[in-house]
């Protein structure tokens, strides 16, 4: 007669013994596997399986600033006087992407100017241009060349906090267009509006 | 079997077995309940909901939808967005949304007009770390290597037994098995072919900065006249000469020739020129020192131009006679 050994339990019939239940539960991964990758292929554009989760915070900032929020800067190289006999002046803006971890932001450029000579001022901007002068030159012209200052928008691109360089340096000329009209000592506040959301790319 | 095979064993067979069953219970609730699990992709929901955290979506037709609640929309690029909603507005049968991510400081750009949306009931957090993971290529091979792994310790064949019908109980076994894993498979491709078991969202973030700055029109002071001076006339009679550029337009009134009042004063000034003129000669002087301008008069406005400086000494002759003084 056998020695009684624990491992050998009574032979039972059938399909439940140590084990199997659990085998075959698994196959429920299988189920959602075919699930997953079946809807994978299915979907049309939608963001496939997988994708990667990105943490982080964004922060897009402008000359100096590090992550400043809200931010509201007072770009005093700007500010200055246009002659009435048409004149123009020419500063480079950095905006940089400070967002915390790996993050890819577009952006827009959006301006306003008060007064009946806001209403007469003209804008160019170039991204990656340079002052020659009171005027930018070279670079990339960003929405309508000379537009009106007042309600002028454009996209600079994207920025992505882990490139080599991420920041865009954006040269804005303003001027004053001869002939105006515009009375001897008028003045107008101008907002620049930079607004950034997150690309998943 | 050693202990350690043994424990890799049971390792391998529990991890299957709870995997397996996680899939298949979620997999019905979704079904069942038409619930829909996120992966929350990016974190501007934070803190209700981080970068990683798996959320479940149940969904709500248009006219249930309330401020405060968290929706999933779709973008018009395909993907997908959940963030709060801040504003709704109903209209028969559908809702205007006007989204904003927690963690934002400015409402989202685009608003999103919908009949039926995702409402996120509640998130786990990290869940949708492992979730992504499992989902990825990487991790359906895995998967896959897995249930294989589990299949085989769970029904691989025993020493042989004193039973005469092992063996064709064994082979029916492992047919059924086979059987039974490609029709999981099929399941799953069919279950899939409805819809995606599991989202991935983007919780887009957002920011914003102004830059001001005041810009002052002003009208430049006009220039005065632009003005030469030499020395003219014979020995005995010498005199000043000036020439000037101004305009155009001519000023409107006049010019006029100013110079040193008193003793020193160049004879005959200060004279009126007529506005279509550019030039003026004096008469011959001798013995005085000092300046001398034209002004040209614009309404009640004098523009002055630059001083010239002369210096006439006595004699006849013209070589102490100097304008300009060098």
């Amino acid at each position: 007669m056998a020695r009684y050994d624990a491992r050998h339990r009574a032979v039972r019939p059938g399909w439940f013994g140590r084990g199997r239940t659990r085998a075959l539960l698994s196959a429920g991964v299988l189920v959602g596997a075919g699930a997953v990758a079946t809807s994978a292929y299915w979907q049309d554009g939608a963001q496939v399986s997988g994708a990667s989760v990105e943490a982080g915070a964004i922060h897009i900032d402008l000359a100096t600033n590090s992550r400043v929020k809200p931010e509201t800067y007072t770009w005093s190289a700007m500010t200055g006087s246009l002659s009435t006999a048409g004149a123009s002046q020419a500063r480079v803006l950095r905006v940089t992407n400070n967002s915390a971890g790996g993050l890819t932001f577009g952006y827009t450029v959006a301006a306003t100017a008060t007064g009946p000579l806001g209403a007469a001022l003209k804008v160019t901007v170039l991204r990656g241009g340079t002052v020659s002068g009171s005027t930018c030159t070279g670079g990339t012209t960003v929405g309508a060349a000379n537009a009106s200052l007042n309600g002028y928008s454009g996209s600079p691109g994207n920025l992505s906090s882990t490139a080599a360089t991420p920041f865009h340096d954006l040269c804005v000329q303003v001027s004053l267009p001869a002939g105006s009209g515009v009375a001897n000592g008028a003045t107008s506040t101008v907002t620049f509006t930079f607004s950034a959301s997150q690309v998943i790319s | 079997m050693t202990r350690t095979t043994r424990f890799l064993r049971e390792l391998v067979l529990w991890a299957g077995g709870v995997l397996g069953a996680l899939c298949l219970v979620s997999l019905l609730a979704g079904w069942l309940f038409n619930v829909t699990p996120l992966v929350f992709v990016s974190g501007s929901m934070s803190p209700a909901y981080q970068a990683g955290a798996l959320g479940f979506a149940r969904e709500v037709p248009a006219a249930g939808v309330r401020e405060g609640d968290v929706v999933t929309v779709s973008t018009a690029d395909g993907g997908r967005v959940t963030h709060r909603v801040v504003a709704v507005e109903h209209q028969a049968g559908r809702a205007v949304l006007t989204l904003k991510g927690d963690a934002n400081a400015t409402i989202d750009a685009q608003t999103y007009v919908v009949d039926a949306v995702d409402r996120v009931a509640f998130g786990v957090p990290y869940a949708g770390y492992a979730v992504s993971a499992a989902t990825s290529p990487v991790g359906l091979v895995a998967g896959g290597l897995l249930v294989v792994g589990s299949l085989y310790l769970g029904f691989r064949p025993r020493p042989p037994r004193r039973d005469h019908r092992a063996a064709p109980r064994a082979a029916r076994r492992h047919a059924l098995v086979a059987t039974g894993v490609v029709a999981a498979a099929t399941l799953g491709g069919a279950v899939g072919m409805t819809g995606q078991p599991v989202s991935f969202t983007s919780a887009l973030w957002s920011d914003s900065a102004t830059a001001n700055a005041t810009i002052t029109a002003t009208t430049p002071a006009p220039a005065g006249p632009s003005v030469t001076c030499s020395v003219v006339g014979t020995n005995g009679d010498w005199k000043i000469r000036l020439d000037w550029t101004y305009g155009p337009p001519d000023p409107s009134t006049k010019f006029i020739v100013r110079s040193t009042t008193g003793g020193n004063a160049v004879p005959g000034t200060p004279v009126d020129v007529a506005k279509t003129l550019r030039t003026w000669t004096s008469t011959g002087f001798t013995s005085r020192t000092g300046q001398i301008w034209v002004v040209a008069v614009e309404g009640a406005t004098e523009i002055a131009s630059a001083q010239i400086s002369y210096s006439f000494g006595p004699g006849s002759g013209n070589g102490n006679k100097l304008c300009p003084v060098p």
